[in-house]
């Protein structure tokens, strides 16, 4: 099953150093409070989230 | 009567309920698991079946469809496996009652096909646990169950992941964007594809996240230099050798950026 994709990260993902700064980005942002942007073609998008998590049950 | 008829007519009744079932849950990444036994399937389709059972019989004994009454008597008699019944009966009734049964059957399928539209066209799924069709693997990640009205559901969600593999060298970290995910023979997760997948050694985790090392780091290059580039276009992980997963939905807010006269400093406005 595909994992859903939205046109913006298909559009920096085509991009290498922009798709390194949103991985950086976006890793940063798990740890940090801090609100993290990305720039992509002179606009400007606040990266935001919703968390959820998970255990293998097997362990 | 033998106890094996009594279970027959009850296995005919209760039909409908699992025929509803089939309709409404199958498909790829059901909820339905290939290992629920001939019982569980019962059971979970006891109320779809006397639902339908019971607008059948009010359909039959009040609009006369199919051309048979009812004999709630027999009916009782049959399944409570009494030894007085009388055949003749059922020898008259039984070209009515298959009538009717493949007529239930029927709608129970139509039923069970139609509701899975709305539920899937409204995404009731994603509000009400108990009308889920798909198995928690395809609402975890894919972020469907989780998707708030924060989010726009016209821009959508991308689904990022923080996986902790255990291998002889250590306990390594992956964090990347989940592209795909297959589920084995008993619908448990069977591997995840990743793509802009980084890896580091759990060791490697902050104790502050104030940590000058990792301040530094993202002014430079928005790279945390704990984490390691993975070469390659898809990364594949299989389930058995992850210890846990987080999960993290990630969408996107458009901000207007307003450059002050005489200034340098942005202000940014969000546009909604």
């Amino acid at each position: 099953m595909k994992a859903p994709r939205t046109k913006l990260v298909r559009q920096i993902l085509s991009d290498r150093k922009l798709a390194r700064e949103f991985m950086g980005k976006v890793m940063l942002g798990a740890r940090s409070d801090e609100s993290q942007y990305i720039e992509v073609d002179g606009k400007k998008y606040e990266i935001l989230s919703l968390r959820a998590s998970t255990s293998n049950r097997k362990q | 009567m033998n106890i094996a008829f009594s279970a027959l007519v009850i296995f005919f009744l209760l039909f409908p309920g699992i025929i509803f079932r089939i309709a409404y849950l199958d498909g790829p990444y059901s909820r339905r698991t290939v290992q629920s036994s001939f019982v569980d399937e019962l059971i979970l389709s006891l109320i779809p079946a006397c639902f339908i059972q019971f607008i059948g019989y009010l359909i039959v004994e009040n609009l006369g469809v199919i051309p048979v009454e009812v004999d709630e008597k027999l009916i009782y008699q049959l399944i409570t496996g009494q030894p007085a019944i009388d055949f003749s009966n059922i020898e008259t009734g039984l070209k009515g009652f298959l009538e009717y049964h493949f007529l239930v059957y029927v709608v129970a399928f139509a039923a069970g096909k139609l509701i899975r539209r709305i539920v899937l066209d409204r995404k009731l799924d994603y509000k009400y646990h108990f009308l889920r069709i798909h198995n928690e693997w395809y609402y975890l990640l894919t972020g469907r169950f989780y998707i708030s009205d924060l989010m726009s559901e016209n821009a959508g969600t991308d689904v990022y992941a923080d996986v902790l593999v255990e291998t002889n060298e250590g306990s390594y970290l992956y964090s990347g964007l989940i592209k795909d995910f297959f589920l084995s023979k008993d619908n448990g997760l069977d591997r995840i594809y990743f793509e802009e997948i980084f890896r580091r050694k759990l060791e490697g985790d902050l104790a502050d996240q104030s940590d000058p090392m990792m301040q530094n780091e993202k002014v430079e290059k928005w790279l945390d230099s704990r984490y390691y580039e993975m070469p390659g276009d898809i990364f594949v992980i299989p389930y058995s050798q992850i210890k846990n997963i987080n999960v993290r939905y990630l969408y996107f807010k458009a901000v207007e950026v307003e450059i002050e006269a005489g200034g340098n400093s942005d202000t940014d406005k969000e546009i909604s």
